[in-house]
């Protein structure tokens, strides 16, 4: 028994030496990365008359400094938040744009007397649809009436999400409501959006994770374990362990990487799986037969040939060049495609 | 901390292992040209503390040089990811005949599967040699270099980039070292009479 038992530790102990071997030598492709369009209104100028009959003109304005602070909060989010929170399932790529324009309309959305956001309808026209799979709008809420002569905050919440189907997801922002050390907002809005569009896709366990989590109506836990959640918002000065994010049992990261579960059935996991990540998003899909872009069943040089002719040109919306999903025709690319050759030095 | 959690952890830790590594450019080598005063200038381009267990699958760099001082000569690819055409897919990415050119643009992806790189790459390597010719007899300029670097699966290479200063201190010509000569000798002839003279009175 003794003996067996030592047998197997010495077989376990090879395969650890040898694993980091055979992990280089057959590479997992990566699944595709969401194209997030960050989009910043600096500036509003704003006209409406309320119930009560009185005008109002809101204008409003970001300093440079309040313009740097929400491009690296929006950056960090999506560089560094999203990996750790979905398990490294998926890494977005994000362009972030200060919208030149002044935003002169806005929705009403209630909830507060100035309750104007600006919806997806407001924002269409600096939205591209076709090229990016998620929208992410900031805007500066503090303003200044013009006709009362009145600093007013407009808008009522600290973000809102519309759910969109399959189409672009939109989540939208205050810009007082996050900082360079803190995100949480970016995590439960893009949460939402993410919720929603899995759900509408039908890659993701149903039923969908309702991300308002509360002690009452509204319970998950760690799905296999069972352990409830502490519910705590977290930064990176005091990231707090078993908190929404920071580790492996917060609520957050678990319905990113599909590991929340219901009390009744701890072991049904749920949240958006790697195999829902991996399905891709409204607009960056999957490859079918990676590396074979000349469509003849094999990758060979050919293949490379043809890819190294567009060489560190940007890549279309789902250019099947674009084999690590960043957005570039890139030498990474072209090695990705030799590891997929069908022969060895990817002979014809 | 979860037990499973910290096996995952300690057993994930060496499968992904921060990959780094430093591409220099060497000293310069000089080499004259015939029937000119201008100089051919190499400098190697050199992979250096490549981690253990990472390998080079392919690169793409660009070299900057001002064009007043050098002209792009050539490049020489080195052996370390494979020989072209068998097994790796090389290509230049400008027109290597503007002698205006300010950078220079050079790709290669090795046909070769990372296990036999890593048998292949020692942690230090030659990626290749840059050579320029000279346009004139004394100059200083620098070189530099940038771009991307991917290991065996396409995954980038966090990389450190190290350019080169290429100069050439002026050196008397053979007439001018035929003048000073001359002029030494008189020196020495005139201080050599004007003892005499003394010497007479």
């Amino acid at each position: 028994m003794k003996k067996n038992a030592q047998f197997l530790l010495a077989k376990f102990v090879l395969f650890l030496s040898v694993f980091p071997l055979i992990a280089q030598a057959q590479p997992k492709l990566r699944n595709p990365r969401w194209k997030v369009q960050v989009l910043i209104y600096a500036n509003i100028d704003f006209q409406f008359t309320d119930s009560s009959g009185q005008p109002h003109r809101f204008i409003t304005s970001m300093t440079q400094q309040e313009k740097d602070t929400a491009v690296a909060a929006a950056s960090k989010f999506l560089n560094v938040d999203v990996p750790a929170l979905n398990g490294g399932s998926m890494v977005p790529v994000g362009k972030v744009t200060i919208v030149p324009r002044t935003l002169t309309k806005l929705a009403y959305t209630g909830g507060c007397p100035f309750g104007y956001w600006p919806d997806p309808v407001v924002t269409a026209p600096d939205r591209d649809g076709l090229a990016f799979d998620a929208a992410i709008v900031i805007f500066q809420e503090r303003a200044y009436d013009q006709v009362t002569g009145q600093y007013v905050y407009i808008g009522c919440y600290g973000g809102l999400t519309w759910p969109m189907g399959t189409g672009q997801t939109y989540a939208s922002f205050i810009f007082r409501i996050f900082s360079n050390d803190q995100r949480n907002v970016f995590k439960h809005e893009w949460g939402h959006s993410i919720l929603f569009y899995y759900d509408s896709s039908g890659t993701a366990p149903k039923p969908a994770v309702n991300n308002h989590i509360n002690t009452t109506d509204t319970r998950y836990v760690h799905c296999g374990s069972g352990a409830p959640y502490i519910l705590t918002d977290d930064s990176d000065t005091f990231p707090i362990p078993n908190s929404i994010y920071y580790n492996q049992s917060g609520f957050t990261h678990d319905y990113y990487s599909g590991t929340t579960a219901t009390p009744d059935q701890v072991n049904r996991c749920l949240g958006i799986t790697p195999a829902a990540w991996a399905s891709g998003g409204p607009v960056t899909r999957p490859i079918l037969n990676p590396g074979d872009l000349d469509g003849d069943g094999k990758v060979d040089i050919g293949d490379l040939h043809s890819l190294m002719y567009f060489l560190n040109l940007p890549a279309n919306p789902n250019d099947r060049k674009d084999l690590d999903y960043d957005g570039q025709i890139t030498i990474l690319d072209a090695r990705i495609l030799v590891t997929l050759c069908t022969k060895a030095r990817c002979a014809r | 901390m979860p037990k499973r959690f910290a096996l995952a952890l300690v057993l994930c830790a060496p499968f992904f292992p921060a990959t780094a590594a430093t591409i220099q450019l060497g000293s310069p080598v000089y080499t004259a040209m015939s029937n000119s005063d201008d100089l051919h200038v190499g400098l190697e381009v050199r992979i250096s503390q490549l981690l253990a267990g990472a390998q080079l699958g392919a690169f793409d760099l660009i070299f900057h040089f001002d064009s007043a001082a050098l002209v792009f000569w050539g490049f020489d690819f080195g052996t370390f990811l494979g020989r072209y055409p068998d097994s790796t897919w090389d290509i230049h990415r400008v027109n290597v005949f503007d002698q205006n050119v300010t950078e220079y643009r050079v790709a290669s992806v090795s046909l070769l599967t990372a296990s036999e790189l890593q048998l292949l790459q020692p942690s230090s390597f030659s990626l290749g040699t840059i050579m320029f010719a000279s346009r004139g007899p004394h100059f200083e300029t620098p070189v530099s270099v940038s771009g991307l670097l991917s290991d065996g699966s396409g995954n980038p290479l966090d990389v450190t980039f190290q350019g080169a200063l290429v100069q050439q201190i002026p050196e008397p010509g053979p007439r001018w070292l035929l003048a000073i000569g001359l002029l030494a000798i008189a020196g020495a002839r005139r201080v050599r009479m004007q003892g005499s003279q003394k010497r007479l009175s």
